[in-house]
């Protein structure tokens, strides 16, 4: 099922809008993302700034007391006084005095003389400080000592010449961290590490138990490093002593997660911005996507009318779009020119294009319509066939033939308000529809009807006569059925024309035999492709020779419905239905096949073949010819029969074939002689070998004086004109024993055998023997 | 420390046998800086002739050493006494100094005093002193106590004569800028030169004149 438009169109704004506000949430993200680190990076520059400057004043606050402590007379007078005692006592003193948190005296060497607590100062440290302190009369910066971080002054104690070296330092502890976080809002990590990395840290943060990350950081770039607690901290480093002895750095930190926190409310309101809008976007385009479809579904509901056949749905114009009206009113045209449209294809469907009559569909259309209506009503079907439509058209030319059309049609027409249809079925056929008459009543409708049609026409300025046949069926008499009254009424006419009668009325079994007879036609083709038709042989008998010399080839048909099938009915099908040449090839080709079979088992035996009318044409020889010689046989083998009526129906080219086929070398013989109309003198004419009379003539024969004289001058006359006489049909010794008495050369007849197929005929043929005619 | 004990005795000793006396040369000592320029207030004592000891023989009214205060500054900067010799310090200034020594040879404080102190100091004791004003402490003074009989301090043209009737062997020198300021150093003369005056070239770290905040205030780095 795929998708409807407007879900499609739904759908389609809301991939939009998604897309449209993750990139809009996305980059308020990332420039808030960017904009909290530029924020954090330049608060961490300005911080350390602060944090320079602090330091720096808090340097400059030691390094004044100390200034002026070194200067003090007492002092100087305390510490010279070579006491070790006074002297400590002095330091701590004054210690105190300029609230230090260390304080040492050193000699011009570097080595300690006394301190105000026990410290373990590397003397190679002293030595160095003393070295740049030396050069510029003192020195400051950031120490450790022991485990504590301190920030120093180192000045010379003067007297007035340097007597020694004064170190006073205040220590960088958690305080310090915390007011220097105070001022900066920046957290502070202080980070000490001596030549056995013995790691000392000032922090403000708590809980710091990991260090480690701020080992990896580079000197002065501003670096995001992860703490404890999974914060994120961004971190400028502030290098504060980088000696030989030891590395102090600052680390300022700032926490991302606190920056980002001040952008909750800026990104939830984005968010709330992008959903809200985003529903009302759904909204929108659920209700432009609705008045997009509306028409569209409602047009589809008036297509889906019309596709039935409704056409007068008028499509309301709703105004909602330009578009739509156009539509609309687009639709409302095509339905119309489809309403047109449809009613001229119906007329051409239902009528006859030349007379405007209707045609056949329509004619079985509105019977059906009056069988189903009224059941009651008795209708006459009528079939009326112009029999000299083919002449005019011939004569005159089809317009002429067209004209006669309509001018009787026409007629049809304006016959009678009885007639409840007209149509023309065929080129010269019509059927009419008669209301309210049955067989009883119809004669006299019929006889006017057929004078008022046979009355003279004129047509192109001819004045012409028409003759017609009619056939006619009843309901609901002989049907029920439309297309079975039509059918009826059309066997009817043929009915009529076959038997040249004016009109015929159907009778009951004449479709049942038709059917039959279609049944058969079609089955026949079907036949003569999958041997469902065999040949059987009648043995004939020489009388002369006193031996079976002859086989007469009957083919035989099986239907595997109607059962055995006279060879009379399919024969005629076939050569009504131009099967005839098939027919006849098939049963030639079995014919010389058996005779072939029979000459290699050394039986001498002719085989008689039936020859049709529609054989004798005149490339028949040839084909006959070359299957003889595809079997190898001599015309010997093979005698032909002709029947008497075949010859006569078209006597000359007959009598070519048969003096081509004799010719050839084929022995003739008529069939069935003494049912046609031929004379003894035309028989003359005819290059034939034998006379086969009629089984007619022969059955009764012992019984009947005529049959007895008309064979036994046949017999005579024959001779006469040198003629041998097959007798067929006989059946009884005593018919056998007046033949062979009377001369007949050959007796044919179920006396001697019945036709039966190949291979019972060569088991009887071994074992019969003439009977002996007794005297 | 500054001064060797068993060389004091020595001399000591050696003094009361010798005497001063008969025939004597005046052998010149030439001292030059780094660049060959002339020192002056180089102090240099011949090591034979221990000095005497003078308490006793030095009367109530003999003329003392004098270093006087003239501009804020002593005058003579240096000056080389005899151990047991007496200094007075007048004040040639209009206003008042305060003169000090924490030196080992000699501690003491003349209080806030203007024209003359009340006594001459004593300085008994051979060695450096230091001298310096509590209220002035740009005034740097130097007393060189001798404990030899033979010295001098060089002039203006780093010259120093000392009188002797035979070259000395070894002598003492000491200047107050030198790298070793608290430290007297000992010259051994091979031969004494014929033709002009004994040179010896001082290593000297002239002092810092710039005041001592600004140099460091500079150690603290970035701002």
């Amino acid at each position: 099922m795929s998708m409807s438009l407007r879900n499609r169109i739904v759908l389609f704004f809301l991939s939009l809008l998604i897309v449209s506000t993750i990139a809009t949430i996305g980059s308020v993200l990332l420039a808030t993302n960017s904009s909290v680190k530029t924020q954090a990076q330049s608060k961490l520059v300005v911080g350390k700034n602060v944090f320079e400057q602090l330091l720096f004043e808090r340097g400059s606050q030691l390094l004044n007391a100390a200034t002026v402590l070194v200067a003090d007379f007492g002092f100087k007078d305390a510490i010279t006084s070579n006491d070790q005692a006074t002297i400590e006592s002095a330091l701590i003193n004054n210690q105190i005095r300029i609230n230090a948190d260390l304080m040492l005296l050193i000699t011009l060497t570097g080595e300690l003389i006394s301190s105000d607590k026990q410290t373990t100062l590397d003397t190679a440290l002293l030595k160095e400080l003393l070295i740049v302190a030396q050069s510029q009369n003192g020195t400051s910066g950031i120490i450790l000592v022991d485990q504590d971080i301190y920030q120093f002054v180192m000045l010379p104690v003067k007297a007035p010449v340097t007597l020694a070296w004064t170190m006073i330092a205040t220590r960088i502890d958690e305080e310090f961290a915390q007011q220097l976080k105070a001022l900066t809002n920046l957290d502070v990590v202080f980070k000490a590490q001596n030549i056995q990395n013995h790691s000392v840290i000032v922090s403000t943060i708590q809980n710091l138990s990991s260090n480690k990350n701020y080992d990896d950081i580079g000197n002065q770039s501003i670096n995001k490093i992860l703490n404890d607690h999974n914060e994120d901290y961004l971190t400028l480093p502030v290098k504060l002593a980088d000696s030989e002895f030891f590395q102090i750095n600052a680390y300022l930190n700032t926490s991302l997660a606190k920056s980002y926190s001040l952008f909750y409310p800026l990104k939830i309101q984005i968010i709330a911005i992008a959903s809200i809008t985003l529903i009302l976007s759904i909204i929108s385009a659920f209700f432009i996507a609705r008045k997009i479809t509306k028409p569209i579904i409602k047009l589809a509901n008036i297509t889906k009318k019309i596709s039935s056949g409704e056409y007068d749905e008028k499509i309301e114009d709703d105004h909602s779009s330009y578009e739509t009206s156009k539509l609309s009113e687009h639709f409302n045209i095509m339905q119309k020119e489809i309403a047109l449209r449809e009613e001229r294809l119906t007329f051409l469907a239902y009528n006859d294009s030349l007379t405007g009559v209707a045609n056949r569909s329509f004619l079985i259309k509105q019977l059906t319509d009056a069988i189903n209506l009224k059941s009651n009503n008795e209708l006459a079907i009528i079939r009326i066939y112009i029999d000299n439509f083919k002449e005019t058209n011939d004569t005159f030319g089809y317009d002429i033939g067209d004209e006669l059309l309509i001018a009787f049609a026409k007629v049809l027409i304006s016959y009678t308000d009885d007639i409840k249809q007209v149509a023309r079925i065929n080129s010269a056929e019509f059927a009419v529809v008669f209301n309210g008459i049955n067989e009883n009543t119809s004669i006299e409708k019929i006889i006017h009807l057929q004078a008022i049609l046979q009355h003279p026409l004129i047509v192109g300025g001819l004045k012409l006569k028409n003759h017609i046949t009619m056939g006619l069926s009843f309901y609901p008499q002989q049907g029920n059925e439309a297309e079975q009254l039509l059918r009826r009424s059309e066997i009817a006419l043929n009915h009529a024309k076959d038997l040249k009668l004016e009109y015929a009325i159907y009778e009951d079994g004449q479709d049942e035999r038709h059917l039959r007879q279609i049944d058969l036609i079609n089955d026949l083709k079907i036949a003569l492709e999958t041997n469902q038709l065999n040949l059987h042989y009648q043995a004939k008998v020489d009388l002369e020779q006193n031996r079976v010399t002859q086989v007469e080839a009957l083919l035989r048909w099986t239907h595997e419905k109607y059962g055995f099938i006279s060879p009379e009915e399919f024969i005629q099908l076939a050569e009504r239905t131009g099967l005839m040449p098939k027919l006849t090839h098939w049963v030639l080709d079995q014919v010389f096949r058996q005779a072939n079979d029979w000459k290699h088992k050394g039986l001498d035996i002719t085989i008689a073949v039936n020859l049709s009318a529609y054989d004798l044409v005149s490339d028949f020889p040839d084909k006959i010819e070359s299957l003889l010689n595809q079997q190898q046989l001599s015309p010997n083998d093979i005698m032909l029969e002709i029947t008497e009526s075949a010859v006569m129906n078209n006597p000359d080219m007959a009598i070519q074939v048969l003096y081509k086929l004799k010719k050839i070398g084929f022995a003739l013989s008529i069939d069935d002689y003494g049912t046609g109309y031929s004379s003894l003198s035309q028989l003359k004419n005819m290059p034939i070998d034998e006379l086969k009379i009629d089984k007619s003539f022969i059955l009764n024969l012992e019984n009947d004086k005529n049959d007895l004289a008309i064979v036994k001058s046949t017999i005579e006359l024959a001779h006469n004109i040198g003629l041998n006489v097959v007798a067929e049909g006989v059946e009884t010794h005593e018919s056998f024993s007046i033949l062979k008495r009377w001369g007949c050369n050959k007796i044919q007849g179920y006396y001697i055998s019945r036709p039966i197929d190949a291979l019972k005929f060569e088991s009887w043929l071994a074992t019969y023997t003439i009977p002996q005619v007794t005297s | 420390m500054f001064t060797r004990p068993y060389e004091t005795i020595l001399c000591l000793l050696l003094g009361i046998a010798i005497s001063p006396t008969g025939l004597t040369q005046a052998f010149q000592i030439q001292f030059v800086d780094n660049d060959n320029q002339p020192v002056q207030f180089a102090v240099v004592a011949d090591t034979r002739f221990p000095a005497v000891a003078t308490r006793s023989s030095a009367s109530e009214n003999q003329s003392s050493a004098v270093i006087d205060q003239i501009n804020m500054q002593f005058s003579p900067m240096v000056i080389a006494i005899n151990k047991g010799e007496k200094v007075s310090f007048p004040n040639s200034d209009n206003i008042r100094h305060h003169v000090y020594s924490f030196s080992k040879a000699k501690r003491f404080e003349t209080k806030l005093y203007a024209n003359k102190p009340e006594a001459p100091v004593l300085f008994d004791e051979p060695g450096i002193v230091v001298l310096g004003c509590n209220i002035h402490d740009s005034m740097i003074g130097y007393i060189f106590v001798s404990a030899w009989q033979s010295f001098g301090t060089s002039n203006d043209k780093g010259r120093v004569t000392l009188n002797s009737h035979k070259p000395p062997e070894t002598l003492e020198y000491w200047h107050p800028w030198s790298l070793t300021p608290n430290q007297v150093n000992r010259y051994d003369v091979k031969q004494w030169p014929t033709d002009g005056p004994l040179v010896i070239q001082l290593m000297l770290n002239r002092p810092e004149t710039e005041p001592v905040m600004k140099t460091f205030r500079r150690g603290f780095g970035s701002p």
